[in-house]
């Protein structure tokens, strides 16, 4: 219990004493003034509290205790990353990364803390076989599932060969092929993106990808799969018409949801889905956030969306116009940092940082 | 009746937003002076020890709050600045007011161009402007860079950290200096009753609120601008008309994100149709002018507001990339579009009546690294979005008048693509353009300005040229005789030319055409050293006429650079109907007073530029005999 509640508590006693003065009647005819003089008392009771009050015990946000949970906890690290450690020197800060100009497809990295300077990098062979690799999840087993898409040209990413989801055995770091997800129309170089997003979900054992395949300026096209990992690999649910970036899933009160990143403008949307974790039919996604306006340039699109075990959503932006403009090697991502406030029933920005 | 609806508008918004200004001002107020009031109260309840007394004082003090925070009253003043709101009042012309502001800068001995302030800010504005460490940050390259204090204010308690602990207790104050250079919010504390800077904060990327001055610089540069007042349906805006001036592009989401420079959006409100008027206030002009349905947002749900990308991006694409233009000048008739990823495109070109080409582009940019092996890109240009160009057009295509010997004899069509960070590492500007002469010359070019990643650098652009019909011959030169090319082949580099600096000659029945490549003879060459193709051209089969993906790597320094790949295994015959491929070699140079393929940034008047040293390959067909055109 804050100073602060118990010093209210003070005025809420002080309060009980004032009804104690003569019946309402009389206080309106001939009392006009003691009264406006108690309520300034007790306004000045509440000032005075609330400015003796610390800084440090003053009332936060009730920040943090969120309706939404993550659902993706029991993501295990692939067994080939064991065996990296033992062999081959890669230290426990060693990761999985699709983003290292130097090295096409997926690689394992380490890198110094100090310096940031890469150590070392491990790629089995069938890691650069897709091209261009973006998004990757993790599930439950240590199985790695990634998506390619295009960086700076299509030479090896062609159209043909987007819409398309790789596994990575988490024994053997062998990839291939687990799906061809379908496309509104085929990959061109007017739009030569398709999927974008990809999440894994514990409850489900199942990945949700997103794709903007066949979407043009006019249009949204876009499809967003839950794609369900056993017994095999398959499309269980599509929400179609939608051009989403990041997609991750969360539990709250009402059962699960997906956030939906927006790859048209700053938007975050949610989208409820059924007791067997499909997309209910009809079903329109609802604005939940925004991140137009924040950060660096104001008009990032949210690429990944985490949420913490507190419910805390972090954001991560990126800049996106369906072109393969990218960012310079030394840009940062910008986080986008969102926590709920309890009292307003709404997650409320934080803070932004690269 | 324009007018009217826009001042009966105006007015509208006006009074709603005072009543909400009386709000906030109400709200801020009774926090600001409870705070105040109660920390005085504070103070006596410690020195004197009197509970009654000092409940009294308590009371009374309430009161008055309750009384002062009812009491409707105009705005305060803000108090970074001494300017009053009356300031609004009618400024002098926009260049009037540039060159105002300008001298004030020029003639400011201070590391930053302090506010206009009075008492406690004061005190703390000449305390950090005098302080060394702020003066060193704003310095590059032994210059000076243009800075402006932009607020002054009392720290607030939540903002003391531990390396300004003695605010806890003392009076200090918040400098916020805007570094317009490196685009960086500069934050310093100052312990008023030490007498000293406590410490300074970079932030990187982050815009201050801009003060009064600034603010009616940037109304002034709006409502003088034509675009404005096109928008306006050509009514001039009152000085007061503009809506949100202080509304940074911050605050409203609107960003100049590619230049990276501090811009404001002056709003004008016409009905339910609001006018943004993006100016910069960096480079002292108007941006770009955008409508957007006022009701709209509450109908289609929060979308952002214009910025300098939204604007060029939808201006670009509205135009260039979804429809062809026409140009007809000095007897050519063409059409020009921006395509997905083959550059700036012309097709259907006719000179004097008569058709001379299907089409001609810019496929790709290959780029390598002599020194770094394998290590390049291979680059798209083209439209901003929903293409697969890596290096962007941030502006429209442009139709220049081309002066030769102090006379107009022709017109150059012209798009610059860029990276965002252009010119830093790693970062590149192309230029593609097409030359059209009144006799009949034309040439298509491409340019690079640099920087990429180094100095050992080779930029190799693919020209592809389609001529018109399949009545045309291909001849090479071949030991000072010009002799048919038959079939579809390559040429190798940098091979001779004739006395008059023809390699080729290209002819129909229309036309007679020698192609003199590249030798240091034209603006901005030093030679190009290219590689050349002709490839067979069949009706209903594509030869590269459609948009091409990525033809070739980034790195090969022979003449697999893409167009190869239409030169079948069984070399075709010709048979009148080619394509045309030219790919120059162009070596980038940093030496200084060598520059080529080049740019880097300087200072100048205190905030950054590009110097570009452009190279520029391509090759110029010259009519043999221009009187028979």
């Amino acid at each position: 219990m804050s100073k602060r509640k118990a010093k209210v508590k003070r005025a809420e006693s002080n309060q009980v004493i004032v009804k104690q003065v003569p019946p309402k009647a009389e206080l309106l005819q001939a009392r006009q003034w003691p009264k406006f003089l108690a309520l300034s008392l007790i306004l000045a009771f509440v000032v005075l509290a609330y400015v003796m009050t610390p800084n440090s015990q003053k009332p936060q946000l009730k920040l943090g205790q969120s309706a939404f949970s993550p659902r993706n906890l029991c993501k295990a690290p692939p067994a080939f990353m064991r065996s990296l450690s033992a062999n081959e020197g890669f230290g426990p800060g060693s990761a999985l990364s699709t983003s290292e100009r130097d090295l096409l497809g997926l690689a394992v990295v380490e890198f110094d803390p100090q310096s940031g300077q890469r150590l070392r990098s491990w790629q089995h062979p069938s890691w650069r076989s897709a091209g261009n690799l973006s998004a990757f999840a993790l599930d439950q087993r240590g199985d790695v599932y990634v998506i390619p898409a295009p960086r700076v040209n299509l030479l090896e990413n062609p159209p043909a060969k987007q819409s398309r989801l790789y596994r990575i055995d988490g024994n053997t770091a062998e990839m291939t092929l687990a799906l061809e997800f379908p496309v509104a129309a085929a990959v061109s170089q007017r739009n030569p993106f398709a999927g974008l997003g990809l999440s894994y979900d514990c409850a489900l054992d199942s990945l949700f990808l997103s794709s903007v395949a066949g979407s043009t300026p006019s249009e949204q096209r876009g499809l967003v799969f839950r794609i369900a990992l056993r017994p095999s690999v398959k499309v269980a649910s599509t929400l179609a018409g939608i051009d989403i970036f990041a997609v991750t899933s969360f539990a709250n009160e009402g059962g699960s949801a997906l956030a939906l990143g927006s790859a048209r403008n700053a938007e975050i949307l949610q989208i409820s889905l059924d007791a067997n974790g499909n997309f209910p039919p009809g079903a329109v996604a609802t604005p939940l956030l925004s991140i137009a306006g924040l950060g660096p340039e104001g008009n990032d699109r949210a690429r990944k969306i985490d949420v913490a075990g507190d419910g805390t959503l972090t954001v991560r932006g990126t800049r996106f116009a369906y072109n393969l403009a990218q960012p310079s090697a030394q840009e940062k991502a910008t986080s986008y940092v969102f926590a709920f406030d309890a009292g307003l029933q709404s997650y409320q920005f934080q803070r932004w940082t690269k | 009746m324009n007018r009217l609806r826009f001042v009966f508008a105006n007015a509208v918004k006006q009074s709603r937003r005072l009543k909400l200004d009386c709000f906030a001002a109400l709200a801020k107020t009774r926090f600001m002076e409870s705070v105040q009031v109660s920390a005085l109260k504070n103070r006596s309840l410690r020195a004197n020890g009197s509970f009654s007394d000092n409940f009294r004082q308590i009371l009374v003090a309430s009161i008055v709050i309750c009384l002062y925070a009812c009491t409707p009253r105009p705005p305060e003043p803000n108090p970074s600045t001494s300017q009053p709101q009356s300031e609004l009042a009618a400024p002098a012309t926009a260049l009037a007011e540039v060159l105002a502001y300008q001298k004030s800068l020029l003639d400011n001995p201070l590391p930053a161009l302090p506010l206009e302030l009075t008492g406690e800010a004061a005190a703390a504005q000449t305390l950090a402007l005098a302080h060394p460490p702020l003066a060193a940050q704003l310095q590059m390259q032994g210059s000076k860079l243009r800075a402006e204090v932009m607020a002054a204010y009392p720290l607030r308690i939540t903002d003391v950290v531990p390396d300004i602990e003695s605010c806890r207790n003392n009076r200090c104050f918040r400098i916020e200096v805007y570094d317009f250079a490196r685009n960086t919010t500069l934050i310093g504390t100052a312990d008023l009753t030490l007498g000293k800077i406590l410490s300074w904060r970079a932030d990187a990327g982050r815009q201050a609120e801009v003060p009064m001055r600034l603010k009616n610089l940037a109304i002034t540069l709006a409502i003088s601008s034509n675009e404005v007042k096109e928008a306006l349906g050509g009514v001039v805006p009152k000085f007061s008309d503009a809506q949100m001036a202080s509304t940074k592009s911050a605050l409203n989401s609107t960003r100049c994100e590619r230049s990276k420079h501090l811009c404001v959006a002056p709003t004008f409100v016409q009905g339910n149709i609001a006018i943004w008027a993006i100016v910069d206030l960096t480079d002292f002009k108007l941006v770009g002018v955008q409508w957007t349905n006022v009701g709209e947002r509450a109908k289609t749900g929060p979308t952002a507001p214009p910025s300098e990308q939204s604007l060029s991006d939808a201006a670009i694409t509205a135009n260039f990339c979804d429809k062809n233009t026409a140009l007809e000048r000095l007897g050519w008739k063409l059409e020009y579009l921006l395509t997905a990823s083959d550059g700036l495109q012309i097709s259907n070109v006719s000179f004097q009546g008569k058709p001379l080409l299907n089409s001609a582009k810019l496929v790709d940019w290959h780029v390598s690294y002599s020194e770094r092996d394998g290590f390049g890109y291979s680059d798209a240009v083209g439209c901003p979005s929903f293409s697969s160009a890596a290096v962007l057009p941030f502006t429209a295509p442009s139709v220049t008048e081309i002066v030769e010997n102090g006379k107009s004899s022709g017109v150059k069509l012209e798009q610059e693509f860029r990276s965002l960070g252009w010119p830093g590492a790693c970062n590149y500007s192309y230029r593609q353009s097409f030359e059209f002469y009144a006799d009949g010359r034309f040439r298509p070019t491409a340019g690079s300005i640099g920087a990429g990643c180094g100095n050992d650098g080779m930029y190799r652009p693919v020209l592809r040229i389609e001529p018109h019909g399949g009545d045309w011959t291909f001849a090479s030169l071949n030991q000072d005789q010009f002799e048919p090319v038959l079939q579809e082949r390559y040429f190798d580099v940098n091979a001779e030319t004739d006395a008059t600096g023809a390699r080729f000659r290209l002819k129909n029945s229309a036309f007679e055409f020698q192609i003199e490549p590249g030798r240091g003879q034209f603006a901005l060459g030093r030679g190009d050293n290219e590689w050349a193709y002709v490839t067979a051209s069949k009706p209903g089969r594509d030869e590269g006429s459609s948009d091409l993906l990525t033809i070739g790597p980034c790195c090969n320094k022979d003449f697999r650079q893409g167009p190869e790949i239409f030169l079948d295994a069984k070399p075709e015959a010709l048979n009148g109907s080619l394509v045309f491929w030219y790919v120059p070699q162009l070596k980038n140079d940093d030496r200084p007073g060598h520059e080529y393929c080049w740019a880097r940034n300087q200072i100048v008047a205190g905030v950054i530029k590009a110097q570009a040293f452009p190279c520029v390959g391509g090759p110029m067909f010259r009519p043999i005999n221009p009187g028979a055109l």
